[in-house]
């Protein structure tokens, strides 16, 4: 090797033949192919001529394995593989390294080895400038599409806080419907109890001037002494309170208790009457401040009359 | 010694390789089958006696495939045949294999043919052109001394460096790099038909 360091060969000897032909096998130390290829770089046809000969024997020399029968999956294997670089040739052809067949390729093909990189380029310059746009263009569609997504979610998220807020007035109503029907259940089983009664007593109540659409009937259990009065009124305002009286004969109005309406001005009570009191003329219900009144201030709301 | 006529049909048989490697450059996967299908036999045989098992062989007989796919545009039939190029990617990829595995300390020996000799032989009668060409490198190799016999096939078959060789043979490197070239220069000579394509 020391040899064919500088010179270019006029022909062949035997220095020369034993490098190219230990070249040819592959069997020379790194550093002594290296020294080669810089002796062929620098343009020795001797040299490259006993090479290419030399190689051409090691390539024949393949010949002298004993043929051998490959297992048939890897025919399916390689098609599948091949498939699989068919869809990223492209790529794949640009990245294969260049002249790794040849030992001498990069030193006698160095101008087809610069050519060949003229088609590489367009996938290279696929790699600068298409493909980061590419992924631009990809994160901004996954953006796109989790932003839809979440706008979604979103929507939907409101969707069901309003069918829930619907679903809660709607139970509210439901809730409240039922309370009525019970109260209501409750105060006719109450009605009919003391229609039950023998010797009961109904006093109708009508509205008045302040309250005409008012109505009520005071169920009045004689045997017990107790009164059930159910009236529908208007609802109380803030502040006040509906007041039931007993209108004696001799006009004294004694307070039976208040009536606690409703929203809808409904309101029933069941209220025990003072003994001793006897027969009423009348009964009343006044419109009373919170707490109610010693004696009713007017007007009269509703007042039915005994007897 | 080969007729005149297997010497043409020989040339035929070379033309009709060139021009399935001319498809497999523009990519036609079926010519690369066909590619295969010719010379798998004789690619196998060969990576199969250089990596000596046949796990390792069908990995390395997949990547030369895959290399022929990937450079077939490379091929340039000035330097020599397909045949003789598909012979140079499949020992250049055996031999990387072996001493990457030698170097991990995990090869079998790779003139240890108990896995490979469990393969099938090709069928001899399918290719009597081909086989011409076997049967006078064969002859040539046998040709050779026993000691030149001796460095050629380690020199082709296992991957070692000259100094590696002079030291498993017990031999001073210049014996073996001389023993080298002569044997070289001999089947230069015994090998002529196929170099200059004659057969």
């Amino acid at each position: 090797v020391r040899e064919v360091g500088e010179l270019k060969h006029e022909k062949p000897n035997e220095q020369i033949q034993e490098t190219a032909a230990l070249y040819a096998l592959g069997v020379l130390t790194q550093h002594e192919s290296q020294a080669f290829e810089a002796h062929l770089l620098e343009g020795c046809s001797v040299c490259e001529q006993e090479l290419k000969r030399f190689e051409e024997i090691v390539a024949a020399l393949g010949l002298g394995a004993e043929p051998r029968l490959p297992p048939a999956y890897l025919r399916d294997l390689l098609i599948a593989r091949i498939q699989r670089e068919s869809r990223l040739s492209v790529t794949h052809r640009a990245k294969s390294a260049i002249g790794d067949i040849y030992p001498t390729d990069s030193q006698s093909q160095a101008g087809a080895a610069q050519i060949e990189q003229l088609p590489a380029a367009e996938p290279r310059s696929f790699f600068k400038t298409l493909l980061p746009w590419a992924l631009a263009a990809s994160i901004a569609i996954v953006a796109l599409i989790l932003f839809a997504q979440w706008r979604r979610a979103e929507q939907n998220i409101s969707d069901q806080r309003r069918l829930v807020a619907e679903l809660r007035a709607e139970t509210d109503q439901l809730r409240l419907r039922l309370d009525r029907q019970e109260n209501r259940s409750r105060e006719l089983e109450q009605i009919n109890a003391v229609l039950s009664t023998p010797g009961y007593r109904v006093i109708p109540l009508r509205g008045l001037q302040p309250a005409p659409g008012a109505s009520g009937r005071v169920y009045w259990d004689t045997q017990r002494n107790r009164w059930l009065v159910v009236v529908d009124l208007p609802p109380a305002p803030p502040g006040k309170v509906y007041q039931l009286w007993f209108i004696a004969p001799d006009d004294r109005k004694i307070s039976m208790g208040l009536l606690k309406t409703d929203d809808t001005g409904h309101a029933t009570a069941s209220v025990e009457m003072p003994p001793g009191l006897g027969q009423p003329a009348a009964t009343a219900i006044t419109l009373e401040p919170e707490g109610g009144s010693a004696q009713p201030t007017l007007p009269i709301y509703a007042m039915g009359r005994a007897g | 010694v080969a007729s005149l006529k297997d010497s043409a049909d020989l040339q035929v048989r070379d033309q009709q390789w060139e021009a399935l490697i001319a498809s497999v450059a523009s990519g036609d996967q079926v010519a690369l089958a066909r590619l295969y299908d010719v010379s798998s036999r004789l690619v196998y045989g060969l990576v199969l006696r250089i990596v000596g098992n046949a796990a390792s062989a069908e990995e390395v007989l997949l990547d030369v495939y895959t290399q022929v796919w990937r450079q077939a545009a490379r091929y340039d039939s000035k330097r020599g045949s397909v045949l003789a190029w598909l012979m140079t990617i499949a020992r250049s990829r055996a031999i990387d294999r072996l001493r990457s595995c030698r170097q991990e300390g995990q090869c079998e020996s790779p003139l240890d043919l108990a896995s490979a000799e469990q393969s099938e032989l090709a069928s001899p009668e399918e290719n009597s052109l081909l086989s011409e060409r076997q049967r006078l490198v064969r002859s040539a190799i046998a040709a050779l001394s026993p000691e030149q016999r001796e460095v050629i096939e380690l020199a082709y078959y296992s991957g070692l460096s000259h100094s590696e060789i002079a030291a498993k043979l017990g031999q001073p490197l210049g014996t073996v790099k001389t023993r080298t070239r002569l044997a070289m220069i001999k089947l230069r000579q015994m090998l002529a038909p196929i170099i200059e394509g004659k057969l």
